[in-house]
């Protein structure tokens, strides 16, 4: 039996990742490895002016994850994480990039960070990539009222979903179970969420999952 | 001539620009028959606005040295240059050094956490050679070999890195330091001054693992007063 099974949940804002980790950790009983709350120290000089701060702030970022990834690889059992280092980098780096908020320069160099970390670094088991409409994407925003949230224009949302079409186009370094959530319910709907449930395990080693589940009914 | 101590397989050589250091990894590996390794410096595209705005530029010139260093390295490991005896002008660790004379203490904390985990996976030298020379010395031989990029290098700049060279190795534990004082020693000149070094090397390091990591040798060279065939250190202490 493998040591480790480690899950990781990718998506564009708003897809729903947060809520299918909350029920994912539920299921198992085991801790979600979050995004970092620390407070990016760069993050206010980054919005006064964005070609001049993006690379400490994305240096940040990508540095606070790597942690994250390098406990997690610490951590025995069932392990769900709530966005990779990989997106850090295939998608809001590069979206920065694309929209010309990174110099070539600056972004040569941090791509030189990240193939650095990243080598390092062991792949997840399996992939899950929540995806979503552009409509449903702006829907949730609206609807969860994150104020920093709001002022994002719709055409950075859909580079964006781009760049997550065009990262996992070129993924190979493990399984991906796609989920369209634009009509997935997975927290209020039971038919759901055995459904999404049933179609995660498929993916996964059978012992570990029940394994993971005698030990969730013997502490309960 | 062998290799006096079969236990040192990678040596490398330090210490502040213009103290001798490619100098004498030149002369050891010679006479031990040895690979030498010496420090590329790639072109630093940011080091160009670094030197009009040290404050804005730092961490990214800084982010760029580190990670070419940890590439020429990681190269090296996979090329197996490390079959044989290897001497080496640098150590992968200097990188820190220069990051802490210009980086603020909020960008510092973040390239040590990156520079720890790059760190991590380099492989230790058995032995680190640490050369050092009187200010006065030391801007002497920089202005004999005449580098123009380092002809307005301020003495107030060196004495920071030659103070900053002092710390690291004080608190340096990955190898063992032979501190050599260069002063009075004159390797491409007087070749009887590398038996200095070369005597010092076949007694030292006197244990081996984690012990040995923290032994100090120092030795300071005594200029000949006769055409030399062996030059004797003229003091030695085990810090």
């Amino acid at each position: 039996m493998k040591e480790r099974i480690y899950i990781a949940i990718a998506g564009n804002i708003g897809a729903g990742k947060s809520t299918l980790v909350d029920f994912l950790c539920r299921t198992y009983g085991v801790q979600p490895f979050f995004e970092p709350n620390d407070e990016n120290p760069y993050l206010a000089d980054f919005y006064q002016d964005m070609s001049a701060w993006a690379f400490h702030s994305q240096v940040y970022f990508l540095t606070h994850k790597f942690r994250i990834h390098q406990e997690l690889g610490r951590t025995p059992g069932i392990v769900v994480q709530d966005r990779t280092i990989y997106e850090d980098a295939e998608i809001f780096a590069t979206a920065l990039h694309e929209s010309k908020r990174m110099t070539d320069r600056d972004w040569k160099t941090y791509q030189e960070l990240y193939r650095t970390t990243c080598n390092s670094l062991r792949p997840p088991d399996l992939l899950i990539y929540l995806r979503c409409s552009l409509k449903t994407t702006k829907q949730r925003i609206k609807l969860r009222g994150r104020a920093m949230e709001q002022s994002i224009p719709v055409a950075y949302l859909r580079l964006l979903q781009d760049l997550y079409d065009r990262w996992l186009e070129g993924w190979t370094q493990s399984e991906v179970l796609r989920l369209d959530t634009d009509n997935l319910d997975y927290i209020s709907d039971f038919v759901d969420r055995m459904d999404v449930l049933a179609r995660i395990e498929r993916h996964l080693p059978r012992e570990h999952i029940e394994s993971a589940r005698a030990a969730l009914l013997s502490a309960q | 001539m062998v290799l006096p101590l079969s236990r040192l397989r990678y040596v490398t050589v330090e210490g502040c620009i213009g103290v001798g250091k490619t100098t004498l990894t030149h002369l050891l590996s010679k006479t031990l028959g040895a690979k030498t390794v010496l420090e590329v410096v790639e072109e630093n595209p940011f080091l160009a606005d670094f030197y009009k705005d040290q404050q804005a530029h730092a961490f990214k010139t800084q982010m760029f040295f580190l990670l070419s260093r940890f590439k020429q390295q990681e190269t090296l490991q996979q090329r197996d240059l490390f079959d044989g005896v290897v001497v080496s002008d640098y150590l992968f660790a200097k990188d820190r050094i220069f990051a802490e004379l210009t980086l603020s203490p909020s960008e510092m904390a973040l390239y040590d956490q990156i520079f720890r985990a790059l760190h991590d996976r380099m492989r230790n030298p058995d032995l680190v050679v640490y050369l050092h020379a009187p200010m006065d010395v030391i801007l002497e031989r920089i202005a004999r070999r005449g580098r123009s990029f380092e002809k307005d290098i301020d003495r107030g700049y060196l004495e920071s890195l030659v103070e900053a060279y002092g710390r690291f190795f004080a608190a340096y534990d990955e190898a063992p330091v032979l501190m050599i004082d260069t002063a009075d020693l004159n390797f491409p000149v007087r070749h009887g001054d590398l038996d200095v070094v070369l005597e010092a090397l076949g007694r030292f390091p006197r244990a081996s693992g984690e012990d040995a990591r923290r032994q100090r040798l120092t030795v300071t060279g005594r200029p000949p007063t006769t055409p030399p065939v062996t030059t004797k250190p003229q003091q030695q202490s085990l810090l």
